[in-house]
């Protein structure tokens, strides 16, 4: 009796030292360790944003010089992809949760997932030696401007190779994992929504990630060696570059949001106190969309050198993508129907995703529209799209799992009221920041500018000040969650009454998660017939 | 969710927590097939470079790969489709627990890799020699690149050709060293019959790398 | 207007050519769909947060088990599907009108680099006895002080109702050509030569940016084009037509007298070679852009990037302008794309002898 309880008071996070954690194969420290390393990342891309906005605020050159103005962008661009949003909830959340919600004691390859981290650390100080003369390419390294830049391209480039290979290695893993390891009676038609968006963006993670790995090796080889590969100069193609590079970095915006759609598809029921509406539409609508995510790439290069047949076939594919993305929103708008809503910090950054996407998604139907898009491309309008699927998505949606599932993983419960007002000031910051960006864009506000005519600057002026409302709301919303970790309350192993099996075992979780494999029986959203 | 217990399952009935089985052979081949997915992927993007640029200038191509030695070609081809052959033929020795007819094949397929990467680096040493190796920014590497670069535009083939070629070359090498891993713990015992996974996984990856020469053999040196 | 309606409806440019009213007729149709949309998903959204709250102390209700709806799964799919399509009609036929550019159009020939447009015209004057010719180029046409407004200096001038076709190519990376108020843009790519057309259909100046990334002063690369009425282009063009013949006239005169023109003229067109072909990367007051600055260049010791050293000659200056790469100033990139014509060489190194 004694034995066990000990056993019970045992957990994943007991054993202390900085050794454990290095050497841990535990996909939960795993997990954590990627959580603190991407908001890290996500902290130093937002400081290089504020910077930059702080340049903008105003017309003319009163903060920082063109040159830095353009090394700070790249930076932003690239921390804020390759380090931050690209691993992002899958490496985080999904290493945490997706073995336990499906009733595993790890992933397939611990040791294999353990290296993924170690690679991405590798990435990380590989781009940190880049540092010595920052590249100013921004994070899409359009050749010929790539090849021939004086700055260190090299190894930005060789480190988001680096990354790729950690964002494969994670991906292998999971698919392995989702395949293999579901515990008894865990039919797929029972997996929770979350284990179903991370198998998709695996899906595109092991498909995707090799192209970009060749892409960025050519650029390499060609600044190394002088290959011409896309040197017009040497008969090379510079768009065929846009072309590779797109054919990786298109899907892999569904990479960052698949998993961020997940989240919601978790949360929503949680706190509506029902099932899930259309638990097929929202499963087979994750697969679609990583389908049709390879055959869009090129709705990125509609103003370079496409045939007119090319952009208008490349424009109905567009199109396609947009409708599984439709079927996600009305059927967590259905959810929401006739439910009893707790309008708790998670819910309220599930419900801004829903509202935040929609307005990205929405925005998105201009830029599918190739006549609509010629005069948008390239501009502030572009910029504010995609910062509201990215950043109103999957940003949002991170800092929803954050306070949904950290009282999980500490056992303890945040601040409930700074939770709300930390999340307010996010929501109307954020909205601060990008409407004005739409309009500029409309306008005609190119995109990259260092300076810009004297017509944009009051949009530049309110976009700069909504940027440092973002920016206080994001820090003081991360430093509310992990303040609770020490002073937060005990909230029990089940504070939301949820039904996924991470909320069936104890909190903080025991270190193989289960003593015993479950034998699921039913589907997680059985919420409902049952008061509470 | 309700949930019933079942016997205390092992975790994926892992070597760690108890003697490795079929799941982790299972597990592993999964994933390996999946990661020789991501290979031949990675591969297809250079394929699918050499085609559009084929399609630009079938000139250049017929006339540069004339330049290449078709006998060395054939020659690494011949070693990497035999070596592909006694990898395989090792598998089938630790199924029915010969370790050390396994390990004799292991060592040959070695050697075949070695081979294969002795046998290129002449062809190479050749190819800079006669000056198909017209890269712009060689100087550093030693070569006489500058001269030759201003004289000659190089030829977008030989860039395909040494990318690819080099790539390739890159594989071969982890290849062997996996292999190596492999040998040295088949020499230590570790295998048997019940337990031979990793001999498995080395073999597959070793057969993906012949498979990828087998296409880039007729594309480099046959389309002249 | 309220400022609100200002706001809405004047975001939009001008619409100064004939493809932006169709395509701000697509715009305004995407928009209009979007609204729909947009009120209805959020308004759905905050309804139904509002109406089923959980209020403070509530206990916990039994809610409907609904779980799927294969009939609203279909309307969900279709009605959507259905606008997408009317949508990327609409999408399809502006863009085939932005691409399809009218036959007769006048040709122009645009070249982009770092960080200026060269534009030239069909505009030509040529000499039968002699044979000369000389056609009207607008050279670096570029505001390198785009927080001015509008520049002043060398817009793009061209004739209201006449259809243009852009031919153009880069020197360098990839830039964009845009106007906005054209609602045309195209990517500038070196190696290739892509196409785009206009006609504008409204007198005015008209911004005109780069919108490809392409380095240090992309943002600088902001130009203006010119719609002038048809009597005051026909103005222009004669003024253009004279200088033209001006120039011929001074080649003829000076081939005539055999007698090389002095210093000091030379200096002078040095000067207005340098403000539009160098002055982009090579700065007068000492501080380095792209390139070295280049006042005081003669007689200065240059450390090479191969580590050797040399005092800067005319014939050093000649063979950088012509050669750039043959001798590189240590710590700057062998980036130099312009070409200088031979006769603008010596009158260039007249022009920074003059220079301290």
């Amino acid at each position: 009796m004694a034995a066990a309880e000990h056993a019970h008071n045992e957990n994943f996070l007991s054993r202390k030292g900085v050794w454990e954690w290095v050497r841990s194969v535990d996909h939960k420290r795993i997990g954590i360790m990627y959580l603190v390393a991407i908001l890290i990342s996500f902290v130093i891309g937002g400081v290089f944003a504020l910077l930059l906005r702080t340049e903008l605020m105003f017309p003319g050159k009163d903060f920082i010089d063109a040159n830095t103005y353009n090394i700070f962008f790249t930076m932003h661009g690239s921390i804020m992809i390759f380090l931050f949003i690209v691993p992002g909830i899958i490496a985080s959340f999904g290493n945490i949760f997706l073995p336990i919600q499906i009733g595993a004691k790890d992933v397939a390859f611990p040791v294999i997932n353990r290296l993924s981290f170690q690679l991405y650390v590798v990435g990380v100080i590989i781009i940190g030696f880049g540092l010595l003369s920052p590249a100013d390419t921004g994070w899409t390294f359009y050749t010929p401007y790539s090849a021939k830049s004086g700055t260190s391209v090299i190894s930005l480039a060789a480190g988001a190779f680096v990354l790729g290979f950690a964002s494969i290695l994670t991906g292998l893993n999971f698919v392995v994992t989702v395949h293999k390891m579901r515990a008894p009676g865990m039919h797929w038609t029972r997996l929770p929504l979350f284990v179903w968006s991370i198998y998709s963006a695996s899906l595109i993670q092991v498909i995707a990630t090799p192209v970009i790995g060749i892409t960025l090796l050519l650029l390499i080889f060609e600044r190394i060696f002088g290959v011409g590969f896309f040197n017009p100069e040497l008969g090379g193609d510079p768009v065929l570059f846009q072309h590779f590079f797109w054919f990786y970095s298109h899907p892999v915006v569904y990479i960052m949001i698949l998993p961020a759609m997940g989240v919601v598809s978790e949360v929503l029921p949680v706190f509506s106190r029902k099932p899930i509406f259309g638990y097929k539409a929202i499963a087979w609508s994750s697969i679609a969309i990583a389908a049709v995510s390879f055959i869009v790439w090129a709705h990125h290069l509609f103003t370079s050198s496409l045939s007119t047949t090319v952009a208008i076939a490349f424009s109905f594919l567009t199109f396609l993508v947009a409708i599984p993305t439709a079927i996600k929103v009305f059927n967590w708008l259905a959810t929401l129907y006739g439910g009893q809503i707790d309008l708790k910090t998670p819910m309220l950054y599930a419900l801004a995703f829903v509202f935040l996407f929609a307005i990205g998604g929405l925005t998105g139907l201009y830029l599918g529209a190739v006549g609509v898009d010629i005069p948008l491309h390239d501009t502030y309008f572009v910029v504010a799209h995609f910062h509201y699927t990215i950043q109103g998505g999957t940003v949002i949606s991170l800092m929803g799992a954050l306070y949904y599932w950290w009282p999980k993983v500490t056992g303890r419960m945040y601040n409930e009221k700074i939770g709300v007002i930390t999340f307010l000031l996010v929501f109307i910051g954020f909205n601060l920041t990008f409407i004005p960006q739409f309009i500029m864009g409309i306008s005609g506000m190119p995109r990259r500018y260092f300076d810009y005519v004297p017509e944009f600057a009051n949009y530049h002026f309110l976009s700069t000040i909504g940027a440092y409302i973002l920016g206080i709301g994001y820090v003081s919303a991360i430093t509310n969650i992990f303040a609770s970790t020490w002073t937060g309350k005990k909230c029990g192993d089940n504070p939301w009454n949820a039904n996924t099996l991470e909320w069936k075992i104890p909190s903080p979780p025991p270190e193989h998660n289960f003593h015993d494999i479950p034998t699921v029986t039913e589907w997680p959203y059985e919420y409902g017939r049952k008061a509470g | 969710m309700s949930t019933s217990t079942v016997t205390n399952k092992k975790l994926h009935d892992g070597s760690k927590w108890g003697n490795p089985g079929p799941m982790v052979y299972d597990m592993s081949k999964f994933g390996m097939w999946l990661f020789l997915g991501t290979e031949i992927l990675l591969f297809a993007m250079l394929f699918t470079g050499y085609a559009i640029y084929y399609m630009k200038m079938p000139e250049d191509f017929h006339n540069s790969a004339k330049a290449l030695s078709t006998t060395f070609g054939t020659i690494n081809t011949i070693i990497l489709i035999f070596s592909s052959f006694t990898v395989a033929w090792a598998i089938e020795c630790i199924k029915k627990n010969k370790v050390k007819m396994m390990n004799i094949l292991l060592v040959i397929t070695i050697l075949c890799g070695v081979a294969f990467l002795v046998n290129k680096y002449f062809e190479y040493a050749h190819e800079v020699h006669i000056g198909n190796l017209k890269l712009a920014n060689m100087q550093w590497l030693g070569g006489t690149g500058r001269a030759v670069a201003e004289s000659a535009v190089p030829s977008m083939f030989f860039f395909i050709y040494f990318v690819l070629t080099g790539i390739h070359g890159l594989h071969i090498i982890i290849g062997l060293g996996l292999l190596t891993w492999v040998l040295v713990k088949g020499i230590k015992g570790h295998f048997h019959s019940g337990w031979y996974t990793p001999v498995e996984i080395g073999g597959l990856y070793w057969h993906l790398v012949d498979l990828i020469w087998i296409y880039l053999f007729p594309l480099l040196y046959l389309v002249a | 207007m309220t400022f609100a309606a200002k706001l809405f409806f004047a975001v939009l440019p001008p619409e100064a050519s004939t493809v932006a009213g169709g395509i701000d007729f697509a715009f305004w149709l995407i928009t209009i769909i979007c609204g729909i949309s947009f009120v209805l998903v959020e308004g759905a959204l905050i309804y139904f947060v509002i109406k089923y709250r959980r209020k403070k102390g509530e206990a916990d209700k039994i809610t409907p088990y609904l779980t799927h709806s294969t009939k609203l799964e279909i309307i969900w799919t279709v009605i959507p599907t259905l606008i997408m399509f009317v949508i990327f009609y609409y999408g399809m036929i502006t863009y085939l009108e932005l691409k399809t550019p009218p036959s007769g159009a006048e040709t122009l020939k645009v070249t982009g680099r770092m960080w200026a447009w060269d534009i030239e015209y069909p505009i030509c004057e040529r000499d039968a006895e002699s044979g000369i010719q000389e056609c009207y180029k607008n050279i670096g046409s570029t505001n390198p002080v785009p927080g001015k407004g509008i520049p002043a200096r060398n817009p793009i001038v061209v004739q209201l109702g006449k259809a243009y076709l852009l031919e153009m190519t880069s020197l360098d990376v990839i830039h964009s050509f845009y106007v906005p108020a054209f609602r045309i843009k195209q990517d500038v790519v070196p190696g290739l030569k892509t196409r785009q057309w206009f006609q504008a259909i409204q007198a005015g100046t008209f911004h005109m940016f780069c919108t490809e990334y392409c380095g240090l002063n992309h943002s600088g690369m902001i130009s203006a084009i010119k719609v002038l009425p048809e009597a005051e282009y026909k103005a222009w063009e004669e003024t253009t037509r004279a200088k033209l013949r001006e120039k011929i006239a001074q080649q003829k005169a000076d081939l005539a007298s055999g007698k090389p023109p002095s210093p000091e003229m030379m200096a002078k067109l040095g000067e207005a070679v340098y403000t539009s072909k160098c002055a982009s990367c090579h700065k007068l007051d000492g501080t380095r852009l792209v390139g070295p600055p280049l006042n005081g260049i003669l007689g200065k010791e240059r450390e090479l990037s191969d580590g050797s050293k040399l005092v800067a000659d005319e014939a050093y200056l000649l063979e950088s302008i012509v050669n750039p790469k043959a001798k590189v100033v240590k710590g700057y990139p062998a980036a130099m794309v312009v070409q200088v014509s031979g006769d603008e060489v010596p009158q260039v190194i007249e022009y920074l002898k003059t220079l301290k």
